[in-house]
């Protein structure tokens, strides 16, 4: 079938005759180890073209899909590219290497995504769409992020705090921002206990290092009697997301 | 009325008997779902909440109707549990799970699309008509899922689950109910965009409005914007778009599998651009959607 997809589409730019039915099977090839491999992207570039009519290909690149590493995992170690070495525009910083040691700690929940930024407010911010939304809020008040991540599907206490104490620990980090949105499956009281665990074990008193926790949600009731016991400043639904954000940076005056 | 889910949709959850899916099942019955079996291979005869647990899709399609599935089995069976659902007649699978390869994804797709089913997700919370029923973790607990969505005339579409709840719960605050929401999901794949959701919305006489939740990476924005000139919708459609600091950074993925910047289309300033130019509006903020749709409804009435 491949074949004839090809053929099509190397017709469709107008090459006929020789130079057609030679370059078929190498565009077929393309299609073929796409599929087989899972890429994103296969190319060939350039593609030469000799005098007797003969083609061959110079260069090439491919990029394959970050899902289906595990499916890939014999070719992977073939071609010695470890589990670190990823497709992203540059190599992920130490910062982001223990970040993601912290949410591989335990199956519980995503407390990573974790990305360096040069700010000096730390954000323990979720979940997917929530923390893309919060660390806009945070930049259109002025505020600089120290970081990006997401937490989400209910992590455990021991890792919400592993990742506090990480970005705590981060130089010129003065305070921690901890923001969702209206949370459904993690629970509210388990991200607070964590995060106060966190600001502990760093030396750090917790009213004064979080600036805001704005997570409302599932046992939000019981989070809030926590954060409430230690001084925190603490908002509900009411507040919104981009108010929370402000609240911070406000703060980081 | 309400779009895709009812109160009488009966619909069954596969891999029941995993951790996700039992919480996920209690949540359901509680918001009032008419669940009516569970399939997880090899445990046959148990229960899960009062559902009863079968080991083949079959044994419930053949006793009675079907109309959904909540698929919430790991990526590697995913697949085919999917085909399973489709092959006995099920036709709206929702795909909870999450990291499956696009490659699986497409071959669903193009399955769904030749038996006349329709995939929601991968790596979605679900969809929910509220006072009616749900289908998923969209909203959490029953109690909190209440508290968030209320019946009412907005629907909503979200690449992201928990940003459905957050609009959601913003337009209830304001006096604003949902007449259906939809996680549509958050991978480069997906079985329903936003243009393909639009003419169910357009036909439900209960949805006056529309608010979306977007990302940057993909063209299903731009899909959007040109189903709506293309078929004049008068529908108004007010959209958020989220992560705008991505635009700076291309090649860094963030948020979701299908959200980063690789090309021009895939930045958020160009989204935002197509969608204004179809009539769309775009909000700054979550907080600015329900004034922005009120007075659209005003304009249309």
């Amino acid at each position: 079938m491949t074949e004839r997809i090809a053929k099509e589409a190397i017709s469709a730019t107008g090459v006929t005759g020789s130079a057609l039915t030679r370059a078929t099977p190498i565009v077929a090839a393309l299609i073929d180890i796409f599929l087989r491999y899972d890429l994103t992207l296969a190319e060939i570039n350039p593609l030469v073209r000799l005098e007797d009519g003969r083609f061959l290909v110079l260069d090439g690149h491919v990029d394959l899909e970050g899902e289906a590493r595990e499916l890939h995992k014999e070719l992977l170690d073939e071609l010695g590219i470890g589990p670190d070495e990823t497709r992203l525009a540059r190599p992920p910083t130490e910062f982001e290497i223990a970040g993601a040691r912290v949410d591989a700690s335990d199956h519980r929940g995503v407390a990573g995504n974790v990305t360096e930024f040069d700010g000096n407010l730390g954000l323990i911010i979720g979940a997917g769409g929530g923390s893309l939304t919060l660390f806009d809020a945070v930049r259109k008040h002025g505020g600089r992020p120290a970081n990006y991540c997401e937490i989400g599907g209910n992590p455990s206490v021991k890792k919400a705090c592993a990742l506090t104490k990480l970005v705590l620990g981060k130089p010129g980090v003065e305070k921690i921002a901890v923001m969702m949105n209206v949370v459904s499956n993690t629970r509210v009281d388990i991200v607070a206990r964590g995060v106060i665990k966190g600001c502990i074990e760093a030396g750090r008193d917790p009213a004064k290092t979080i600036a805001i926790f704005r997570i409302p949600g599932s046992w939000e009731d019981e989070g809030f009697k926590i954060l409430a016991k230690y001084g925190i400043e603490y908002c509900d639904r009411s507040v919104s997301m981009y108010e929370a954000a402000g609240r911070a940076v406000k703060k980081m005056a | 009325m309400s779009i895709l889910i009812s109160k009488d949709t009966t619909f069954i959850v596969q891999g029941i008997t995993g951790r996700e899916a039992v919480s996920l099942t209690r949540e359901n019955l509680a918001y009032g779902a008419k669940i009516v079996g569970g399939v997880t291979p090899g445990r046959a005869g148990r229960d899960v909440y009062g559902v009863p647990v079968y080991d083949c899709v079959r044994d419930v399609t053949r006793k009675t109707r079907v109309d959904g599935s909540v698929v919430c089995v790991p990526p590697r069976f995913t697949r085919d549990a999917v085909f399973e659902a489709i092959e006995n007649g099920i036709k709206l699978i929702v795909i909870v799970t999450e990291r499956i390869p696009r490659r699986e994804v497409a071959q669903m797709v193009e399955l769904a699309t030749l038996r006349g089913a329709r995939i929601i997700g991968p790596n979605c919370l679900g969809l929910i008509s509220p006072g009616e029923a749900k289908m998923g973790g969209i909203g959490g607990p029953a109690e909190n899922t209440r508290k968030a969505y209320t019946p009412g005339p907005v629907g909503i579409m979200s690449r992201s689950g928990g940003m459905t709840t957050e609009i959601a719960n913003t337009l209830t605050a304001a006096g604003l109910g949902q007449s259906t929401a939809v996680s549509i999901g958050g991978d480069a794949i997906i079985g329903t965009s936003y243009a393909e959701l639009m003419p169910l919305f357009e036909a439900d006489p209960q949805t006056q409005a529309i608010a979306i939740y977007s990302e940057p990476g993909g063209r299903m924005e731009a899909e959007l914007a040109e189903w709506v000139t293309e078929h004049r919708s008068k529908l108004p459609i007010v959209a958020f778009m989220a992560g705008r600091f991505m635009d700076e950074m291309p090649g860094m993925r963030f948020g979701h599998a299908g959200t980063i910047v690789e090309g021009k289309a895939d930045t958020t300033a160009d989204k935002i651009e197509r969608m204004r130019r179809a009539g769309i509006a775009v909000a700054e903020r979550i907080e600015e959607i329900p004034a922005l749709i009120r007075a659209r409804i005003a304009k249309g009435a």
